[in-house]
């Protein structure tokens, strides 16, 4: 009985105890959420993207954007940091208001501020990225989605219950401290690719479409605008923003002609649940053959996991069960599971092979 | 707090028609059962009472009230799973500027409090904490924030004590004691020789069986509201149990019963959470120290991580069979985990008796044991849920070694009408009052599996034991079926009271002492009033759960109300009916017992068309009194001790299993319920799909999960702890087999808690279709993978 | 430090003097006493606080007050008009669409929202329009029906 087990070993083992636990005064309510009204902060309406960055550098960490703050709030609520903001800077009130859906020359451009309602509405991107389109209606129910905002989805934190936990009750490695432990508690919902340093997941739906369909994110600071792919946006215990930029947009290149994508988001039970992992695929078919391939996974790591095997596999392969099947041991070869999520290893298998199957069988070109 | 008056536009278009604001009920009739051809209003599928006012927002839960002057508290929980207090320094605290009280260990009684049906002893603030979150301070300040800087303020030294998680670990003689009593807490339901029994059998079969942790997850907050006037004390919350929180806090405030004013208000969605809690007392010695109103609100967090949740059960049993299927012996062990604050020996163990036909000899154990792990206790479906879980799967062992189906080894073996009833015993031996019944009032638990398998379509479904219904690719169908039975309250919990008043414009008051979760209590409670008393249900108002008010009840838990309630309820109005009868008699010039009340118009029952008014009856000036009557109906605890009915419930479930991800889907649920009479079908009905929704999420989806190391729960909240919601919700078929109870007020019997019981059995019994293994719950996508790949590669048998 | 807004709620103009970190539920149920404004998780996962702005369904707790300026907000309280039911209401109570009633005022308004923009619903859209809705009583069968009847869709079981 070895699901009993293991049941029984992650939940119910004794534990010698005393030296485990911490010492000494403790944080308010033991951790838990018994205070969960807004703490006090200021609030400025940003009205253009200079002062808010201005605000960002003159406050420094006392400071922080806040966009739908579907994200941001819950945490204020939960007290999930050791402290909170003391200034918060709207940028909704940005002008020109930054939520466009635009043609551009290369590709089309989404603002930072575009909801994700208003994504997965807009006309240019179900004709011509419908995965985006999958991607942000699967990130919630309604009522999120027609709050939070494309570049605030980007920069959200990460799913894990010991950093997210109230009160920060586990001052945790991406938090500055020493420990993760999730590491060794109860880890069923974390990482099973890239570094241990943190593994915690990135719970964003999006970034794995956007990164499946080579988009950039333009970021602007004080010394003017850079653009980073989506796919280098991510960093181990963050994002590569510097305390004094913001997200101002994502570029979403034209899809090459003849390029399929597909994106599935796998739940404990039905579309809005947390992923328990994502995929995104965009790839070239031609005759049947796979061209270049981009594969990304969403709640696999702490950022959007790119699967260059796998990709690797399916370049110039039939599609079909066999390279479906090549690609999906590919796709987990890398995977070093913790204790309790080796669930999620089977779950991107599934999720490889099947998009595969998807592909070969799409008749539309139409990414 | 009054409440918004009622204002019912679905009624009231049809008040407009009658004169005397006396029309009859015109909602439409569900199909009459056998006998029912008298009744008017029970039966009826009215609106539930407050529908208008939930529907408009105008409804008041505890989370509402403020009070002029009113502060804030809120409680510090220990981070430690099990420590002491060495010394605690609140001064800093309480030199704060906006704290009006500092609450510690020092302030509150030695003593422990305990609640009636065991979910808690404790003292109000406990200095050696049991589990992280057991609450150990508190403040009183002008605002939240100010609290919060507060509780940070608050210095203490620990000892930390070595601590125990696990029900198997913590039965161990050696183990860390959690509370001063032991660990562990039993009973036993017994009879015949279970030696003999097994002797005779020709065939026996173990099961073992584990369900997860299962949180009540509230939807809506619970908050305590206490002010003080001199030592009279009046408390606002939301609770099942107002009399006997009321009782308890009496109790152990040293004062007397009628100085604790505890009005009930309705909570959100209960399934057995709010009852008498601990913040709650906490509440009430922080405003007697604070010398002002305080509201204690409790967060989601608090609510899921804190309170209570069900008692996480490891269940073995044994049961012996002859060849044709007869049941010869049954024995259950049953342990639960009370957590750091139940202690609890004795859940409701109907299932004891359910397969009872045959006279088998059975020994049902149960084992309550104390951790340092959230407090645990009552959950809807208390016990039978969890007992079932284990003897559901033992029965389909039997069958299947057999070739039998699962329906006709059930029809072989469960209780009818009459049959011995030996479950229970024991608590009526705890209260100290005597066990009145030894034999089953009623029961259709045929009716239920033969209706349910017609409505399901279960022959066309059934492909056999560990065979699934239909395999398309990677997606499995597979069905299963499973029952359950479960008390409708119980004379040891106390016999309510009621009040039924009669103003002069023929208006009624009803006055209950039962607590309001959403059940309909209030609705079903006015429509045997109104039956019993011949009035239109419209003329009825009810006030209840306020303790300075109404008469005493007892707490509204185990499925209580429906039926001994409603027994209750039906003699106070038959009061009313008595006295509004003696009058007309002397007014109609008929002696009262040719008289009757019906559709609001007393009649001569010889002479219909010979008739007045009720409302204009009861306007009349007596000719003594020179006052129109006041009419009290009242039954207050006097009844004569009758027996207690068991309602029965078949559930059938198919879903679908997809076994590259171990995913499954309730697809469709049928259940049909004996429950007597049925009140008011579309309350009933709503009870049910609860219940499903409760029983199904228990087994599919929820899990409260702790932290192995710290024991701080890590996922109270609904993020993480998957409750079900609309997109996952089943095909619901409920339909009643309506027996007509002997007992029961109008044949009545219950069914809010019983609906849990028999949902995650009967998915239980599907995965092992669909997959062939028998799992533990939760049955998680995680857990049926591992067990279809173990199977594979041929690990384990089924 | 307090900020002197103006709130358009259920069609008319409040002025309020409010604080930055005042969640709109809060200001709703505090400053103008529309407790039918529920607050149950207070983390955005339960749907118990929805209100809509500009007739849109979000989550009172995750917005605050100063972000509605300009906006109209409606809350349960603003359905019925001239003491007339919104049809959904009446058919929620004719169709038994409740129990406890603590998710009832969230579950009419994403209805609400959802009938405005497709009038006649299929039973999957209704369920999806309700995802960010809990129900614990799980009377989720005869909300559904509740809707379907306000939309004037017939019969149907859940
Ligand atoms: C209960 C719940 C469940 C959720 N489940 C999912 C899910 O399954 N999948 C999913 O994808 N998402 C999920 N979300 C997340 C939600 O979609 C994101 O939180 C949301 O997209 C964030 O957008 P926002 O505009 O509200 O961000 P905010 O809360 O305003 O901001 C989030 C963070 O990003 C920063 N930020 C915002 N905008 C910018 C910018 N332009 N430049 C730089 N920094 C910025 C903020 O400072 C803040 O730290 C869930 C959220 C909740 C509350």
């Amino acid at each position: 009985m070895s699901i009993r087990d293991k049941f029984d070993l992650a939940l119910y083992d004794p534990q010698p105890a005393a030296a485990d636990c911490p010492q000494g005064p403790i944080t308010a309510a033991g951790g838990y959420a018994c205070f969960d009204s807004l703490p006090p902060f200021e609030y400025v309406n940003a009205e253009s993207v200079a002062e808010a960055v201005t605000l960002l550098r003159t406050h420094g960490a006392e400071a922080a954007l806040i966009a739908g703050g579907q994200d941001l709030l819950r945490r204020l609520r939960n007290r999930v940091h050791a402290a909170s903001p003391r200034l918060l800077v709207n940028i909704k009130t940005v002008a020109p208001k930054l939520d466009a859906i635009v043609e551009t020359g290369d590709g089309v451009q989404i603002g930072a501020l575009a909801t994700l309602r208003q994504v997965e509405s807009s006309s240019l991107v179900r004709e011509r990225y419908s995965l985006l389109a999958q991607a942000v209606h699967a990130a919630g129910p309604l009522q999120y989605r027609n709050r939070a905002t494309l570049g605030g989805d980007l920069c959200q934190q990460v799913r894990c219950w010991y950093y997210q936990a109230s009160g920060n009750a586990y001052p945790c490695r991406r938090k500055g401290g020493s420990e993760c432990p999730a590491l060794e508690g109860d880890n069923r919902q974390h990482a099973i690719f890239g570094s241990r340093d943190c593994v915690a997941v990135c719970a964003s739906d999006t970034a794995p479409a956007l990164v499946a369909l080579g988009a950039s994110v333009r970021i602007a600071g004080p010394g003017g605008e850079r653009t980073v792919a989506v796919e280098d946006f991510f960093t181990a215990r963050g994002n590569v923003l510097a305390q004094d930029e913001m997200v101002t947009g994502v570029h979403l290149p034209f899809p090459e002609s003849g390029s399929l994508g597909v994106f599935e988001k796998f739940t404990q039970a039905s579309l809005f649940d947390p992923a328990v992992a994502s995929i995104a695929v965009v790839l070239r078919r031609d005759h049947g053959v796979c061209g270049s391939a981009r594969i990304a996974f969403g709640a696999v790591s702490p950022a959007p996991w790119r699967s260059l095997r796998a990709e690797g596999k399916l370049a110039g392969e039939r599609l079909g069960a066999a390279s479906a099947g090549r690609a999906a041991e590919a796709a987990v070869s890398e995977a070093w599971p913790l204790e309790c999520n080796g669930y999620k290893v089977d779950i991107v298998r599934v999720l490889m092979r099947r998009a595969v199957l998807a592909l070969a069988r799409a008749n539309s070109s139409d990414a | 707090m009054n409440r918004v008056p009622a204002r019912r536009p679905a009624l009231s278009k049809r008040r407009r028609k009658g004169k005397h604001a006396t029309p009859p009920v015109t909602a439409r009739r569900t199909k009459a059962p056998a006998g029912s051809d008298e009744l008017k209003v029970v039966g009826q599928r009215v609106p539930l009472f407050d529908a208008c006012e939930k529907v408009t927002g105008a409804f008041k839960y505890a989370s509402d009230i403020r009070l002029p002057g009113m502060l804030v508290g809120k409680i510090l929980r220990s981070p430690h799973p099990y420590a002491r207090i060495l010394a605690m320094d609140v001064t800093k605290a309480q030199a704060l500027p906006g704290v009006a009280a500092v609450l510690t260990p020092d302030d509150v009684p030695e003593g422990e409090w305990g609640e009636r049906s065991f979910n808690y002893r404790g003292r109000v603030l406990n200095d050696k904490p049991r589990f992280a979150g057991d609450e150990i301070a508190a403040v009183a300040a002008v605002n939240e924030h100010v609290a919060e800087a507060a509780l940070a303020l608050i210095e203490i030294k620990w000892e930390v004590l070595p601590h125990v998680f696990g029900v198997m670990d913590a039965i161990k003689p050696d183990a860390p004691q959690v509370a001063p009593y032991g660990n562990v807490r039993s009973t036993v339901v017994e009879a015949g020789d279970l030696q003999k029994g097994f002797k005779k059998a020709d065939l026996v079969v173990e099961h073992e069986a584990a369900m997860g942790n299962q949180s009540h997850a509230p939807l809506g907050r619970n908050a305590c509201v206490v002010s003080w006037e001199g030592d009279q004390m009046t408390l606002w919350t939301g609770t099942q149990t107002p009399f006997p929180l009321r009782d308890e806090l009496a109790r152990i405030l040293k004062l007397p019963q009628n100085r604790v004013r505890v009005i009930g208000m309705p909570t959100g969605s209960s399934n057995g959470l709010w009852w008498a809690c601990n913040f709650q007392f906490i509440a009430a010695y922080l405003a007697r120290k604070a010398g002002r109103p305080v509201k204690i609100e409790l967060t989601q967090e608090e609510a899921m991580a804190t309170v209570k949740r069900r008692e996480t059960p490891t269940v073995w049993g044994k049961l012996g069979v002859k060849r044709d299927g007869t049941f010869v012996a049954m024995h259950v062990k049953h342990y639960f985990d009370n957590g750091a604050h139940g202690f609890k020996a004795y859940p409701f163990e109907s299932v004891s008796d359910l397969w009872g036909r045959h006279r088998p000899a059975i020994r049902f154990e149960f084992y309550g044991v104390n951790t340092n792990t959230p407090n645990a206790g009552c959950m809807r479906g208390v016990g039978d849920l969890t007992i079932s879980f284990c003897t559901e799967p033992l029965i389909d062992k039997a069958a299947a070694a057999l070739g039998m189906d699962p329906l006709e080894i059930r029809l072989k073996n469960h209780i009818i009408a009459g049959d011995p009833i030996h479950s229970q015993k024991n608590i009526y031996k705890r209260f100290n009052v005597p066990f009145p019944g030894e034999r089953l009032t009623s029961g259709a638990m045929d009716q239920c599996i033969k209706r349910g398998a017609a409505a399901f379509g279960w022959k066309d479904k059934w492909r056999g034991f560990g065979k699934p219904t239909a395999v398309n690719g990677n997606k499995v169908r597979a069905v299963g079926m499973a029952c359950a039975c479960h008390i409708c309250g119980g004379r040891h919990l106390g016999s309510p009271s009621v009040i039924v008043k009669v103003n002069h414009d023929g208006s009624v008051n009803l006055l209950t002492g039962v607590g309001r979760m959403g059940q309909g209590v209030e609705t079903t409670q006015a429509q045997i009033a109104a039956e019993e008393l011949g009035v239109p249900l419209e003329s009825i108002t009810g006030t209840h759960a306020d303790s300075g008010v109404c008469p005493w009840s007892p707490s509204t838990v185990g499925s209580v109300n429906a039926h001994q309630t409603g027994m209750v309820t039906r003699a106070a109005a038959r009061d009313a009916k008595k006295q509004i009868l003696a009058l007309a008699g002397r007014e109609m010039k008929v002696p009262p017992r040719e008289l009757d009340i019906k559709d609001g118009w007393i009649y001569a029952k010889a002479r219909p068309k010979k008739r007045i008014a009720f409302a204009e009856m009861t306007r009349k000036v007596h000719p003594e009194w020179l006052t129109p009557p006041y009419i009290i109906g009242r039954a207050a605890g006097n009844l004569p001790v009758g027996r207690i009915a068991k309602m029965f419930m078949a559930h059938f479930v198919e879903i679908e299993l997809d076994v590259e991800t171990g995913v499954s889907k309730l697809l469709k649920v049928v259940a049909v319920h004996d429950s007597g009479r049925i009140i008011n079908p579309a309350v009933c009905e709503n009870q049910v799909a609860g219940g499903v929704m409760i029983g199904g999420g228990f087994v599919l989806s929820e899990n409260l999960v702790w932290d192995p190391k710290t024991g701080r729960v890590l996922n109270p909240n609904f993020a993480d702890y998957k409750i079900l919601n609309a997109l996952d919700a089943p095909l619901l078929d409920i339909s009643f087999a309506e027996v007509i109870d002997p007992v029961g007020p109008f044949g009545v019997k219950g069914i809010g808690e019983g609906a849990t019981c028999p949902t995650p059995s009967a998915i239980g019994q599907a995965i092992y279709n669909a997959i062939g293994v028998r799992l533990n719950a939760p049955f998680t996508p995680e857990r049926v993978l591992e067990a279809i790949k173990e199977q594979r590669t041929g690990g384990r048998a089924a | 430090m307090k900020q002197t807004i103006n709130l358009s709620v259920n069609g008319k103009d409040w002025p309020l003097e409010v604080e930055p970190h005042m969640a709109l539920s809060e200001c709703l149920r505090e400053d103008l006493a529309l407790t039918g404004v529920r607050i149950s998780c207070n983390q955005g996962h339960c749907g118990a606080c929805t209100v809509l702005l500009d007739g849109e369904p979000v989550n009172s707790c995750l917005t605050l007050a100063v972000d509605a300026v300009g906006k109209q907000i409606t809350t349960i309280e603003g359905l019925a008009r001239d003491g007339k039911l919104d049809p959904l209401q009446q058919a929620f109570i004719d169709h038994h669409g409740l129990q406890c009633g603590y998710c009832t005022p969230g579950m009419i308004l994403s209805a609400k929202a959802l009938l405005e923009e497709n009038p006649h619903p299929t039973e999957p859209e209704i369920r999806e329009s309700l995802a960010g809705n809990l129900c614990r009583c799980g009377s989720y069968q005869k909300i559904i029906q509740s809707i379907q009847a306000a939309g004037g869709e017939t019969g149907g079981g859940a």
